[in-house]
């Protein structure tokens, strides 16, 4: 795997639907044709920078943050799993968005043990307000979060009768990664996350239950608090690699390399652990272009149904949508443990390969409760007259313009003498089910 | 039996490059398979059940004569007079009555103090040893023990005779070097509505096993489950329809699992290894309000089953093995509950089990960190239930060979 120096456009390697789709999979879920073209205008470091900064929400949006009051009143997951599916279909800031179900997956909080969807949204929130911040700010706010703090048993925990839950982890799953702490340092911890409650779905911190006394955590000793205790993880030399390599594999390669981890990491350490800044340089590098790095990654449920749908500008019905998304193996604010999602291979099985055929079949027929493509739209944007402009169409725009020929003989034996319409439809869902389109 | 050229076309999948590619479809699956060679009917089956979270086995198997118990769980330990006997010195925690009812009938083999060396108090690392029963992480190469197993039971390449029945994740434990194992949690969310104009499932079929331009293993191993799910969606609808009984299951998810199980079995779907699970059992607080009522879903769950079983005679053909990734700390902690543990009893249930409690009480005066030690390591039961009960080489799976436990008749 090449390095993180920035690719360049090159005849070997060119700015083209193949590398271009690539970025806006990565890190915008999927993208429309206009966007694509967008992209190919104006070359990979101002799309690059236009998708860190994201563009001004659209109306369509907006209308969803005016709804979060009511939303979190009806209590309901439900509503609140349909919410953030449109808040990932409609933002202008895509990254953003993707970044949030980055961290509800590393930081992996259920609603079944917190059992409350409103300290569930104030999480996502948390995790909007940090989406690409700094990590060290994030993780102070996570530790004090009220859904995290029920999660893990923060609650229970009080001077002289500390929970060794949040401690252990922090240590092992949000920011060092197993090997790096002993269990002596996971007791020792415990003591410093005492005195934090939640009242009223807010955190509060009761000094008379918290153990102001001395601990030894990683080799350092003294009256630590929470904050101590993030501080010291950010300070440990596993911190930055583990967080590198997490973010490699979501954005580059499932296996990245020892030397794009250390590379990476040190961007982060130089940079305050700044997530932006890490992924600026990640998204702009040789290796996120590589070769190896294309279509390396088994989409997500969440990545499958939201780039559907980003990129044919689709309607979806979010509480059905948030169904959908549980079938094919990944609920909201649900994750099946702490640990998150396993993600690869394990998102695929049979069970889950049929939610996504029928999720497709349910997209492209057209007229269905659930969310649907708008197929005249569709046709008089792409200027789509017959099969032949269906099928280019639905290549170039979920496929990268590179179906494979056995593939496109198929689809267009498929669609032959089929009127345009119809042809859009079966050449779309041909491509969603497909099996290259399950990669990112 | 290897599938022939004839019984792929007559399948469907004329004009598609599946030969060429090296794609089969499980047989056992497919839909040919029934006509043409049922699949034995006298086979024997492995049923697992997983117990996430770290189940607490000191209240599940409770050493109610035992005053080191008492002392350790001021709040959580079961009352002696509460406790339901099953030997002099091991009862079973009272909303269990089902597994006491199976353990008074021969039914029931409790075995002590199952772990591994220098245990692991981390969920996932040590559940995955237990999937793999691979000590060196680096070593493992995401294969678990059942989906080796299967793997040596079903045809070469083609047929994987195991089915997840579950809504949680495929577990490791299942995972193969080829094709996914099938995994559902209710079939009538098992079902294709197979889209696009063309509509039509030999259509879908095409586009699905078209040649990809660049092939990668991830890109053929989600191809070929995709052609699997395709090819399964009616085969295991047609099998769970046929199977149905009107027997009484407890509603909880579990029951309703062991049920669907039980009527795939019954149908002569032809797999030999089931694998479900139940979560909730990292009991670090307010134990007592949760863990029992775990307990009772296992017990009235798993006597449902095999009362379902019995009455169509297909008991004895069914092993049922309960594991967790480890028990739980001896001492109670301060929040009313118990902290990550390490050795714990393992259950097996069926007519075929060697019956009673076997290994010894454990010792809670001689702990190991502030756990139960172990005295089995539980690859020795895997070894014996691969050996004894599936008939396949416990050594190819478990990558050594382990003494084999007398668990089993």
């Amino acid at each position: 795997m090449s390095s993180l120096r920035p690719y360049v456009p090159s005849s070997a390697a060119p700015w083209d639907r193949r590398r271009t789709g690539h970025l806006l999979r990565r890190a915008a879920f999927g993208a429309t044709e206009a966007e694509v073209r967008r992209a190919l205008a104006d070359g990979p470091e101002a799309t690059v920078g236009r998708l860190i900064s994201g563009e001004p929400q659209p109306a369509a949006y907006l209308e969803l943050d005016a709804l979060f009051d009511s939303l979190r009143a009806t209590g309901s997951v439900e509503n609140a799993r349909g919410w953030w599916v449109l808040r990932l279909v409609r933002s202008a800031h895509p990254l953003a968005t993707k970044m949030t179900v980055f961290w509800h997956d590393h930081f992996a909080t259920s609603v079944q043990k917190v059992d409350n969807a409103g300290l569930m949204l104030k999480q996502l929130r948390l995790f909007e307000s940090h989406a690409l911040g700094g990590f060290g700010p994030l993780l102070e706010a996570i530790s004090k979060d009220p859904a995290m703090i029920l999660w893990l048993d923060t609650h229970l925990s009080r001077k002289g009768a500390p929970n060794e839950n949040y401690a252990r982890e922090l240590f092992e799953l949000f920011a060092l990664g197993v090997g790096h702490y002993t269990e002596r340092d996971i007791q020792e911890a415990a003591r410093a996350f005492t005195g934090w409650r939640v009242r009223d779905g807010a955190a509060v911190f009761n000094p008379g239950i918290f153990d102001d006394g001395e601990k030894s955590v990683l080799g350092r000793t003294g009256r630590f608090g929470a904050e101590d205790l993030v501080r010291l993880v950010l300070e440990h030399e596993a911190c930055a690699p583990f967080l590198a390599r997490k973010l490699l594999e979501e954005f580059v390669h499932p296996d990245p390399s020892a030397e794009l981890v250390a590379a990476l990491a040190k961007v982060l350490r130089e940079a305050d652990y700044s997530i932006a800044e890490a992924l600026r340089v990640l998204l702009c590098s040789e290796a996120f272009f590589s070769d190896e790095a294309y279509r390396s990654r088994i989409k997500s449920p969440v990545e499958y149904a939201v780039g559907a749908a980003r990129a044919l500008g689709a309607k979806l019905h979010g509480p059905q949508t948030g169904a959908a998304l549980a079938k094919m193996g990944q609920k909201l604010f649900e994750p099946p443990s702490v640990k998150g999602w396993d993600g690869g291979r394990n998102w695929i099985n049979s069970a889950t390969m049929l939610a996504r055929m029928n999720a497709a079949a349910v997209l492209t027929r057209g007229d269905s409760a659930g969310g649907a493509i708008d197929v005249a739209g569709l046709l008089a944007g792409g200027a789509i007259i017959d099969a032949t402009g269906a099928c280019d169409f639905a290549f170039n725009l979920l496929l990268d313009g590179d179906p494979g020929e056995a593939l496109a003989r198929a689809v267009r034996e498929q669609t032959a003498g089929q009127d345009a319409a119809s042809a859009l439809r079966t050449s779309l869902y041909a491509a969603l089910v497909s099996p290259v389109y399950q990669l990112a | 039996m290897r599938m022939t050229r004839r019984e792929l076309m007559s399948g469907g999948l004329k004009g598609c490059t599946l030969l060429a590619s090296g794609l089969s479809v499980p047989r056992f699956l497919s839909r040919s398979a029934l006509a043409l060679d049922g699949p034995q009917t006298d086979a024997r089956i492995l049923v697992v059940l997983q117990l996430t979270g770290g189940n607490d086995g000191l209240n599940t198997f409770i050493p109610y004569q035992d005053d080191a118990y008492y002392r350790a769980r001021p709040v959580l330990a079961v009352p002696r007079g509460q406790v339901l006997r099953l030997t002099d010195d091991c009862g079973v925690h009272p909303q269990m009555q089902g597994i006491k009812d199976l353990f008074d009938a021969g039914w029931v083999s409790v075995v002590q103090g199952v772990g591994y060396p220098n245990p692991n108090r981390s969920h996932f690392e040590s559940m995955d040893l237990w999937h793999t029963c691979c000590t060196e992480p680096k070593a493992r190469d995401g294969t678990g023990w059942l989906g080796r197993a299967a793997q040596r039971l079903g045809d070469a390449g083609a047929a994987l005779p195991a089915v997840h029945v579950d809504s949680a994740e495929v577990p490791l434990a299942l995972g193969t070097s080829g094709v996914a194992v099938p995994s559902l949690h209710h079939p009538d969310e098992f079902r294709l509505d197979a889209g696009g104009e063309g509509g039509k499932l030999d259509a879908l079929r095409a586009i699905v096993s078209a040649s990809p331009s660049r092939a990668t293993d991830d890109l053929l191993f989600v191809q070929r489950t995709t052609l699997t799910a395709c090819d399964q969606a009616e085969r295991i609808a047609q099998a769970a329809r046929q199977g149905a009984s009107g027997a009484s299951y407890p509603g909880y998810g579990l029951g309703e699992h062991l049920r669907l199980i039980a009527n795939l079995i019954s149908a002569n779907l032809g797999a030999r290894i089931y694998y479900t699970s139940l979560s909730g059992f990292d009991t670090h607080a307010k134990q007592r309000n949760h863990h029992p009522q775990l307990l009772a879903q296992i017990g009235q769950s798993l006597k449902a089953f095999f009362d379902d079983l019995a009455a169509r005679k297909l008991a004895d053909r069914v092993l049922v093995l309960t594991f967790s990734e480890f028990g739980r700390r001896v001492h109670e902690n301060y929040s009313e509950g118990t902290d990550h543990g390490a050795a714990a009893p393992m259950m097996l249930v069926g007519p075929g089990v060697a019956p009673g409690v076997h290994g010894a009480a454990p010792n809670l005066t001689d702990l190991d960190d502030g756990d139960v030690r172990m005295q089995l390591d539980f690859r020795a039961v895997y070894a014996s239930v691969l050996q004894n009960w599936l008939q396949v080489d416990p050594s190819a799976v478990l990558g050594r060979s382990y003494p084999l436990a007398r668990i089993l008749r």
